[in-house]
């Protein structure tokens, strides 16, 4: 038999929620990027690194689920902040909903295979 | 306790790697991730107060790989469908670049006088064909500039930043390669030498 390579899976279920984790850090506030990654990072294993956020923050922006601003930093150049727009308050709206179905069945499913 | 200098020039080190591991990322997209990353790494050392190496490099540590953050730039060009027609345009113009490519080496080999035979002659096949481009000296233009007359000529680039006593602007390019005049293809790649925002030695 062939060991399954676990941190293969690990990285796959990652990719799909991580988006949805930014966009849930932003539903009660606005943040610039350090704050937003640094926030993501210490919940841990979320991120393999805070660089590999940004490419993420480019694209869900492109997607139209969060856009940005400038603000002046008390110190230092203005800070780009990002905000959750209509559409990214639905999409994560529509992902909690699938992701607690999704969460409560596999949970049901491996809870039964246990006994 | 390490002088802002030095840290200033490991902090230059690695948005230079940065900047090299992202050569495949369409160019926007780059300079959008460099000026995120660039801001993200000052405002840690201005936040945590960081006045040693040892603390500037556990928040580059944190940044991650240059190589990691390219591969999600990439892996993300190809997940989102804008960026997806990109790719394929991009795959598109590698292959007729490819095929032209091998109509000259075909040329080359049924024909003696193989100097005659150009890619468009050859390369009939396809319905476009991509002419050689001239680099445009891009020298002592600032960046911005530098940007539209590469993206012009559908061109991409990448840039290392680099003390200079000059008394050029910050963000001035300082050298180029390939230098100005030379053919290329559509899609190739030119490094750019630009003179650093932040304070040298």
């Amino acid at each position: 038999m062939v060991a399954r390579d676990s941190s293969n899976l690990v990285s796959q279920m990652r990719r799909g929620a991580i988006e949805y984790c930014v966009l849930a850090l932003l539903r009660d506030r606005d943040m610039y990027g350090f704050e937003l990654t640094r926030a993501l990072s210490t919940a841990g294993g979320l991120v393999t690194s805070e660089g590999t956020v940004y490419p993420l923050l480019t694209r869900i922006r492109q997607d139209g689920l969060v856009d940005t601003f400038w603000v002046s930093s008390p110190q230092g150049p203005p800070r780009r902040y990002y905000r959750l727009t209509k559409d990214g308050r639905l999409a994560l709206d529509t992902f909690r909903v699938q992701w607690q179905q999704f969460r409560d069945t596999v949970d049901t499913i491996l809870k039964g295979s246990d006994e | 306790m390490t002088s802002d200098n030095d840290l200033d020039q490991i902090v230059e080190q690695y948005l230079s790697r940065l900047s090299v591991a992202l050569g495949d990322v369409r160019h926007e997209r780059r300079q959008q991730l460099m000026d995120s990353i660039t801001d993200h790494i000052r405002e840690a050392r201005s936040t945590l107060s960081v006045t040693s190496e040892v603390a500037l490099r556990d928040i580059l540590d944190r940044v991650g790989r240059p190589e990691d953050i390219a591969a999600e730039a990439l892996d993300d060009r190809t997940a989102s469908s804008v960026s997806q027609k990109t790719w394929f345009r991009r795959a598109a113009v590698i292959a007729v670049v490819a095929m032209a490519a091998a109509g000259v080496t075909i040329g080359a080999v049924i024909f003696t006088r193989s100097d005659n035979v150009t890619p468009a002659a050859t390369a009939s096949t396809t319905t476009t064909i991509a002419p050689p481009i001239t680099v445009p000296n891009v020298v002592g233009a600032p960046l911005a500039r530098a940007e539209s007359q590469l993206t012009a000529e559908r061109l991409i680039f990448t840039v290392s930043y680099l003390c200079s006593r000059s008394s050029v602007p910050p963000g001035t390019v300082m050298s180029q390669s390939p230098t100005p005049g030379a053919r290329t293809r559509m899609g190739s790649d030119v490094v750019l030498t630009a003179k650093t925002h932040q304070t040298c030695h």
